[in-house]
């Protein structure tokens, strides 16, 4: 047997198991589908706030959001005013057990002025939530 | 008589080859549309209803006030935010429990979110816990 004969044959040997990249590649993809959590404040168009030393908020139940025109926003639903976001948290987080159950998730874009803020703010604090306000980090 | 049709296990194959093709195509379209929220922020506990009156009513609580045009004011004594984070680190919150931990903020009514967000974030970050002050 010459050389170029013995490597045909080995050339030939050589076999790759692809069968079961289909599986792995959905099992990617169902993973992805259930750890994910959508942002549902993704319609909201504002300009978040900045300041320094803000740490990582953790993710929760319940947010809270006024858009560049005014507009309020609870859990990514318009509401026509902060009596409404108070009545909406009182009535989500009346179950509420643990600190982190009670927290609002709070952003308001960075140029509004506060008679449109305040009243949010206070409309959250009066509906015995803490609020975690969301910005921009200076690095 | 009509010829039987002789069955053909390639034919009533469904194709599957394609299939893990597909699911990497959707893996990296996926992976390139996302972008990756970050959540930065800070978490505050601002006192309410009668909380709040009891916070407010003591003259020696310490006061911030945000003026026009972002103007500040510490205990009446105008201030820069670098300023005013040393100040409130030097009154050593971080060690204090309940009311004397607490730090009233008044507005002025015309300050602007970012502003009042960048407060707030320094009054929090040096330990004190926020009151707002609202006009009657």
């Amino acid at each position: 047997m010459n050389i170029r004969e013995k490597y045909k044959k080995r050339r030939r040997m050589i076999n790759v198991p692809i069968a079961g990249i289909g599986d792995i590649a959905f099992l990617l993809i169902m993973f992805f589908m259930i750890a994910s959590t959508f942002v549902r404040q993704s319609h909201v168009d504002l300009s978040r706030p900045e300041a320094e030393e803000l740490e990582r908020l953790r993710e929760t139940a319940v947010h809270v959001s006024i858009d560049r025109e005014g507009r309020i926003y609870l859990q990514g639903i318009e509401v026509p005013n902060a009596d409404a976001v108070e009545w909406g948290i009182s009535a989500m987080i009346q179950d509420a057990e643990t600190e982190e159950q009670r927290t609002v998730i709070f952003t308001s874009d960075r140029d509004l002025p506060e008679n449109v803020f305040r009243p949010v703010i206070v409309a959250i604090t009066e509906a015995g939530a803490r609020i975690a306000a969301m910005g921009d980090n200076i690095e | 008589m009509p010829e039987k049709r002789k069955k053909n296990p390639e034919r009533n194959r469904i194709p599957t080859e394609s299939f893990a093709d597909v699911a990497f195509l959707l893996i990296i379209f996926f992976i390139l549309v996302t972008t990756l929220q970050r959540t930065d922020g800070f978490l505050t506990d601002i006192p309410a209803g009668e909380a709040a009156e009891e916070a407010t009513d003591d003259e020696l609580t310490p006061t911030v006030r945000l003026g026009d045009g972002g103007r500040l004011l510490f205990n009446d004594e105008e201030t820069t935010l670098a300023e005013l984070r040393q100040q409130l680190l030097d009154l050593d919150l971080f060690t204090k429990e309940g009311e004397e931990r607490v730090v009233l903020l008044e507005s002025a009514g015309t300050s602007n979110y970012q502003d009042y967000f960048a407060v707030m974030a320094t009054i929090t970050n040096a330990g004190g816990a926020l009151a707002i002050v609202e006009e009657e």
